[in-house]
């Protein structure tokens, strides 16, 4: 190889030596260098949860803001079940400038009116006011003559939780109200416990290569989850929550192992002593199991609710930490690794999505009941394991909640 | 993608451009950083350390040299930096090993496959080893190898020439070199 080899050219030996040697990083090293270099892709699907966090925050927003302003006396007045329509508006734009809404909906009985805009108003400035809009209101049954229908009516005054109105009726008639703000009273808080059977699957990589080839999709696999939580209502259609939850997890291996095999599993993984009584069989099958701790953070949003049922979404996030794993796995290849619990990573993040109905049994008590879908952001193996491995976790939420 | 596209692209921080230029020149800059590094794994944190400094620093490349010759000194540069933080390192800068030429010359393993000659270098302790590779390879002056690890000129003419003995056993050792040629050397 060194014919030519003499000390004035030892230098040149070296580098002409050297020049081209070149070594395949592994996707580690570009994974990382792009998350460095574009922050704003790293984990994508955070970005979507938290793009999905504030679409419900907004929406909820807006929602709310007709929740807050409700003006509502009808606790003063003799109950009425029978709330007939008796007028509808539509593009009805009152005449006043103080209050410029479209009045869509008036319901009007003996014991009280009730009128509804189809939009938030928009006031003048220069009126004294803190509503930013009148969503619904309702009236005294002496505010408006028999026999009249109401044709309209404007907010002229706010101070405070004290609003007067004009109202118009039909037959040309005004009239100056004074009614006063009640809020709502909700139940704050809501303790929930639930249990999710779930299938995972599991999607495996080597992350030194993005050949195709290299990839793998596991069979499906049982799992379980259950635990407790506290859901805070922060408004009238949305609510957080936190609490505690155990996942149990397991996988079923079949492998048919040869030497080739046992000699790449040795050498992945120094633990021949482990994997010796193993590999005396040509075929077997593990059953390993994981146990993971987790803290699901995270919201949920009323879609649409009627007398006793709540449709709901949610999303969490959980940081979790996996305290007991009997994983010892034996494989050599995508479908044959050597796996034990040193291999295995102990801090992960998980998220969740689920979409559930909520069914109003009595005692303020609700049955939870809807599909969930969990995802692991974090490799199950360390960052040194050559192995990647993703986990999504398809399951049906079963629960109890008590508001308290 | 051309060279020019590539170029462009990684400047103006497009991320398929910078895949294209990380794929073309990382393979050989790992190289580089292996001949410094501990270990491969240490060697991809040099190389990811150093990409990171060229795609923020590749506004200031003008053309004027070879583009790999531009990301190679930032890399070697990445590598010293990473080198120097290791007080281990320091430690060897400060050490003569001549003693330990011939504990070395006794342990030295047969390398019969590929890459043996970065592989010869990588036996070295890392003193040696980092002048060895500024001098002779990356063609550094003793008196820049000097400033760049803050020793003397005259130190690192003696690593040097200490680095180049110790390699040359080994080459010996492996075969690489004829025993005959060294010693008409």
């Amino acid at each position: 190889m060194m014919e030519d080899f003499s000390t004035d050219q030892f230098e040149t030996f070296l580098k002409l030596s050297t020049e081209n040697f070149k070594m395949r990083p592994s996707a580690r090293v570009w994974n990382s260098l792009f998350n460095k270099m574009h922050p704003g892709s790293k984990w994508p699907s955070i970005s979507t949860a938290i793009l999905f966090f504030f679409l419900f925050c907004f929406l909820s927003t807006n929602k709310n803001n007709h929740s807050k302003i409700i003006t509502d006396i009808s606790h003063q007045f003799p109950k009425n079940n029978d709330k007939k329509n008796i007028a509808s508006f539509t593009n009805h734009q009152t005449k006043k400038n103080n209050l410029k809404s479209d009045l869509v909906n008036v319901q009007q009985n003996p014991h009280f009116i009730k009128a509804s805009f189809s939009e938030d108003p928009i006031l003048d400035d220069n009126i004294e006011s803190n509503l930013i809009s009148t969503p619904e209101i309702c009236l005294t049954p002496h505010d408006i003559k028999k026999d009249t229908e109401l044709k309209a009516f404007e907010l002229i005054k706010n101070i405070g939780q004290h609003f007067t109105f004009l109202i118009h009726n039909n037959i040309n008639e005004t009239k100056e109200i004074n009614t006063v703000k009640i809020s709502e009273k909700r139940n704050q808080f809501t303790y929930q416990i639930y249990a999710t059977p779930s299938m995972d699957y599991r999607y495996s990589n080597q992350k030194n290569t993005k050949n195709a080839m290299d990839s793998n999709a596991s069979n499906l696999h049982l799992n379980f989850e259950a635990g407790g939580a506290i859901l805070m209502n922060v408004s009238k259609y949305i609510r957080i929550k936190a609490g505690m939850q155990l996942n149990f997890s397991q996988i079923k291996n079949d492998n048919t192992e040869s030497n080739n095999e046992k000699n790449i599993a040795a050498s992945l993984y120094n633990s021949v002593d482990l994997m010796n009584n193993k590999f005396n069989n040509t075929s077997n099958i593990f059953k390993n199991s994981t146990y993971q701790i987790s803290i699901p953070i995270g919201t949920e949003f009323e879609i649409m609710s009627s007398n006793k049922l709540k449709w709901f979404a949610g999303a969490t996030i959980q940081p979790s930490y996996l305290f007991v794993n009997n994983d010892h796995s034996v494989f050599t290849e995508l479908n044959n690794k050597v796996y034990q619990q040193s291999m295995m990573r102990e801090w992960n993040v998980n998220s969740s999505i689920e979409t559930f109905i909520n069914y109003d049994l009595k005692n303020n008590i609700e049955l939870n009941v809807g599909p969930q879908i969990r995802y692991q952001f974090l490799s199950t193996y360390k960052n040194a394991f050559q192995q990647s491995e993703r986990l999504y976790q398809f399951g049906l939420k079963i629960g109890i909640s008590k508001k308290l | 993608m051309t060279e020019e596209e590539i170029l462009d692209g990684s400047k103006n921080n497009n991320a398929a451009a910078q895949e294209l230029l990380y794929q073309k020149y990382s393979p050989k800059m790992l190289g580089v950083c292996y001949r410094f590094a501990k270990s491969k794994m240490d060697a991809e944190d040099m190389l990811q350390e150093g990409f990171i400094k060229v795609f923020t620093q590749l506004n200031q490349y003008r053309n004027s040299g070879s583009l790999e010759g531009w990301i190679r000194r930032i890399i070697v540069n990445t590598c010293i930096n990473v080198l120097k933080k290791n007080k281990r390192f320091s430690d060897c800068l400060d050490i003569s090993f001549a003693e330990n030429l011939h504990s070395l010359e006794k342990n030295i393993p047969s390398i019969i496959q590929a890459k043996q000659i970065v592989e010869c270098i990588r036996l070295l302790p890392i003193g040696y080893r980092t002048v060895l590779n500024l001098y002779a390879i990356e063609g550094y002056s003793h008196k820049e190898i000097g400033a760049l690890l803050d020793i003397q000129e005259s130190s690192s003419r003696s690593q040097y020439f200490r680095a180049k003995a110790m390699l040359e056993i080994v080459l010996v050792k492996n075969g690489i070199l004829d025993q005959s040629k060294k010693e008409l050397a």
